[in-house]
């Protein structure tokens, strides 16, 4: 938890130096206030609420568990012991075992990993594709403007399943499909907020000062405008982590995401379904990790709007 | 009104024609070959090439565009690559199952979230709010197939109450209904409470009570009608949701619909029907919309486009 304080408390893009940043003196919540001061609020903020505190430590049991797999696994993702097929939760097997005998713990701690990964790799490419064009269309306007919002329009169009059932249905199935798909159904949400922020940022008085002396649009939008949206794009960012491990576990459940013997926990809860009068603890297990996960960046996301940017509330 | 209900109808149409086209497009630039599935890896050259011909899948792209968009206005889907049925008559027999399904799980979501949060509003106890909050969140947490098996394992297996999978009766429709609904409810009832919260303390509730208005009345006719409006927009939302969650549930429950027949055109890559499928959907999800802005209207007169 402490590492997690230092990562945010200080992060490098947050901060810009006085002297050639007006913005400094503006934060979100639209009063005066100094940064360091700001940065520490945040995290007392944060602090003070449980449901965010109970979010970061979900977090963090998943990220310690994801990382360290291999230590705490006690055995392989395919180890197999056809002989010890069903068991149930025991001292021998703290989860039980599934029809091939293979460790059910292992694998669900296994399945952390897939699972953070492609969440992980899919909410990264989606902001980065989401903001660029969120940025573009905000500052630059015009017909690139247009052209930009009726994509988002579209992408908006679908429920999010949906449109990642068919993506995923014409891209072929596996995992990096999967996060290819997940990127392509969440773009937008970044776009839209990112492009609505941009578009009143750009008419700040800062803004003008900084293009008055001669700052080319490229160090305005690095300097002066991604600094101020780097709020709202971190807390969604989380809350859509939540999001796409839930995407990434439904279609391995349907059998599009992860293929055997990979460890999804969508994909072992498929698996288990057939047995879910014998061993109720093969499916059953799996969704309760699955939502524990999601219930951790859903609270920690929820934790940071207030903390970070009280108006993104809805 | 009118002429709001024809316009709002006119418009639906580009916003089909581009759905048709994206999904046409994604489908055909696609790895995979159908042609591969129905002749199998050992067929002749020659076989795969006739086939394909058949198919009309040799012509190029912007032919076979306009060939099934032209055949798409006469409400025909094409047909199905692997059993030749007609794709409209397919989706004719399924889409009753996923109706039902979408429906039920839609009144069930509204006629439980909506008085959820009143009470919720009208109590302002930390009991409710806690409640209501609760199930927000593990609404939108939950994976619903999971909650699905849970329901499964609780009462069809467990308990015996309810039958498993299949379709047809009431009991049939419960378990898939509650999967569905459930997950919302919790959303539909903060998006009232805090609705209802914010008319509660208006002037003119504050009337209607000095007036000496029964609490019913100042509730039912003054407050709850107000906090339609941001209700509706929620529905025309949950709308398109709810279809796209049947896709899943329909498989969990082993239900005949159109989500089942989605997932079942993708394993086989059944192009014309994973097609027709999602231009229903999408005419679904429209529909939906535009049933969502008629109600705004409905609701408040003040609401003239």
């Amino acid at each position: 938890m402490g590492d997690w304080q230092n990562n945010n408390a200080q992060p490098a893009e947050l901060s810009c130096p006085m002297e050639n940043c007006p913005a400094a003196t503006i934060d979100w919540q639209g009063g005066i206030a100094e940064f360091s001061s700001r940065r520490s609020n945040i995290w007392r903020q944060l602090r003070r609420s449980p449901g965010a505190m109970i979010g970061l430590c979900l977090i963090v049991l998943l990220l310690s568990t994801a990382l360290f797999a291999d230590v705490i696994a006690p055995q392989g993702i395919d180890d197999q012991d056809l002989l010890k097929g069903l068991l149930p939760p025991g001292s021998e097997f703290l989860l039980g075992t599934d029809e091939f005998g293979r460790d059910m713990f292992s694998r669900i701690v296994y399945g952390a990993r897939v699972s953070l990964q492609v969440a992980i790799i899919a909410t990264t490419v989606s902001a980065l594709v989401g903001v660029s064009l969120g940025v573009v269309a905000g500052y630059f306007g015009g017909t690139l403007d247009h052209i930009i919002q009726g994509m988002i329009d579209i992408s908006w169009a679908f429920p999010t399943v949906l449109m990642a059932i068919f993506l995923v249905a014409t891209l072929g199935p596996g995992l990096v499909n999967v996060m290819i798909a997940v990127g392509l159904v969440y773009w937008g949400g970044y776009a839209r907020v990112v492009r609505g922020q941009v578009l009143s940022l750009r008419e700040w008085d800062y803004v003008t000062a900084a293009r008055a002396m001669g700052a080319s649009d490229w160090r305005i939008i690095v300097r002066h405008i991604l600094t101020n949206v780097l709020a709202p794009v971190i807390v969604m960012a989380t809350l859509m982590m939540g999001d796409a491990i839930l995407i990434e576990a439904t279609l391995s459940f349907l059998g599009m995401g992860a293929q055997p013997p990979t460890p999804s926990w969508g994909s072992i809860l498929a698996g288990g379904r057939t047995y879910l009068r014998l061993a109720p603890w093969v499916s059953l297990i799996p969704g309760l990790a699955i939502m524990l996960t999601v219930l951790g960046f859903n609270l920690l996301g929820d934790g940071l709007r207030d903390a970070l940017d009280p108006r993104l509330r809805t | 009104m009118t002429a709001y209900l024809v316009k709002r109808l006119l418009l639906a149409i580009p916003v089909l024609l581009v759905t048709a086209f994206l999904v046409f497009a994604a489908l055909h630039l696609s790895p995979g070959d159908p042609v591969e599935v129905i002749v199998g890896p050992i067929a002749p050259p020659e076989v795969r090439e006739m086939v394909r011909h058949k198919l009309g899948l040799d012509k190029p792209l912007p032919v076979q565009f306009i060939l099934y968009m032209s055949h798409i206005v006469q409400g025909d889907l094409g047909q199905s690559i692997l059993n030749k049925r007609e794709v409209a008559a397919m989706i004719a027999e399924k889409l009753p199952v996923t109706v039902e399904l979408g429906l039920t799980s839609f009144a069930l979501t509204y006629l439980l979230g909506v008085p959820l949060g009143t009470i919720a509003a009208l109590k302002r106890s930390s009991f409710s709010d806690w409640f209501t909050m609760i199930m927000a969140l593990l609404g939108v947490s939950m994976p619903g197939f999971w909650l699905g098996l849970l329901l499964i394992y609780v009462f069809s297996v467990n308990l015996r109450i309810f039958p498993v999978t299949g379709h047809g009766t009431f009991s049939h429709l419960v378990l898939p209904a509650l999967a569905l609904g459930l997950p919302f409810v919790g959303r539909v009832a903060r998006v009232t409470r805090s609705t209802v919260l914010e008319i509660i303390g208006q002037d003119y509730i504050r009337t209607a009570r000095a007036k000496g208005l029964r609490e019913s009345i100042v509730v039912f006719r003054h407050a709850l009608r107000n906090a339609l409006i941001p209700i509706i927009s929620l529905m025309g939302l949950d709308f398109g949701y709810i279809l796209g969650g049947s896709v899943v549930i329909e498989h969990v429950f082993a239900r005949p619909g159109i989500g089942d027949m989605i997932l079942r055109s993708i394993y086989s890559r059944d192009f014309p029907v994973l097609q027709g499928c999602m231009f229903v959907l999408t005419g679904g999800i429209i529909l939906g919309n535009i049933l969502a802005d008629i109600a705004y209207v409905v609701v408040d007169p003040r609401i003239r486009h």
